[in-house]
């Protein structure tokens, strides 16, 4: 794989476990980037080249469904598809995502199989 | 709620927390025989309040030591590669992925919760060492440590 990855959660340790995660499915490490927040993200996906963006909802600053609704309202963003990974299992406010670039969600805790198969399908498809 | 129901809930909740922790970082936890044995040397703890549909608030405490060793299987490290603000950080998305996982479990997916940020709580042996054997504060072991969830408010 050669997807370039943008992966945004305020924990660093979630993000070292996705970063090893991806590098354990072959995707080259440097092709991985992070972010901690909503804002950090668009910072970054401000100067392209992501081609995905896995990100988590809960975070201070700008939370990961702020960060969508900024990226839908973008004509730079709004078609860079985007992969949920999130504690939050409510239907009502993920429905609501879907609607936008959201292509898909993975609940955490979650295995590297887990991550691995939605990617996969997602790098695919999208 | 009657008796039976909070029980029915409390049972879900260790289940949940169970769950998160070997599906996080592969880790078997069982629930401690006698909670009231639990020691807090070296602890850290952190809250994280449950808005919205569900008016609750998560507790969670355990020694340093152990979140320290989970972050490190987590992160795929060794244990002496770990500081003490990424033992730290993974207690406080443990306590994320509880809390988060607890309110479908016990509400549904058509429920609307706000999950608060997980915040650090300074640590008090007294205030902790009470609440031991209480219905709720649910005390389990991990790697030889003692690891405590406390779901409030309490629904027994």
């Amino acid at each position: 794989m050669s997807h370039r990855i943008l992966v945004v959660d305020d924990s660093a340790t979630t993000r070292t476990y996705v970063k090893r995660t991806l590098a354990l499915s072959g995707l080259d490490p440097k092709h991985v980037f992070e972010a901690a927040s909503g804002r950090e993200a668009l910072d970054r996906l401000s100067q392209g080249d992501i081609d995905l963006v896995l990100t988590d909802l809960n975070m201070p600053e700008m939370d990961g469904g702020s960060l969508v609704r900024e990226m839908a309202a973008s004509p730079q963003l709004s078609f860079i598809p985007v992969i949920i990974i999130s504690t939050e299992g409510s239907k009502p406010k993920l429905e609501k995502l879907l609607r936008s670039s959201v292509v898909g969600f993975l609940r955490k805790p979650f295995t590297p199989e887990q991550l691995r198969d939605i990617l996969q399908t997602r790098l695919v498809t999208s | 709620m009657n008796s039976s129901q909070a029980q029915a809930e409390l049972s879900t909740f260790a289940a949940t927390v169970l769950h998160v922790m070997e599906t996080a970082v592969f880790a078997l936890a069982d629930e401690a025989e006698d909670p009231t044995e639990a020691q807090l040397l070296d602890a850290i703890a952190v809250g994280i309040d449950l808005g919205k549909d569900m008016q609750s608030r998560i507790e969670i405490a355990g020694p340093l030591e152990l979140f320290a060793e989970l972050a490190a299987d987590m992160m795929g490290a060794d244990v002496e590669e770990i500081s003490p603000e990424q033992a730290a950080d993974f207690l406080s998305e443990l306590a994320n992925m509880i809390a988060g996982r607890w309110a479908t479990d016990a509400l549904g997916d058509q429920a609307e919760v706000a999950l608060g940020i997980p915040e650090p709580i300074a640590m008090n042996d007294d205030v902790w060492e009470a609440r031991l054997g209480i219905p709720g504060c649910f005390v389990f072991t991990v790697n030889d440590h003692y690891l405590i969830v406390d779901l409030a408010p309490r629904l027994a």
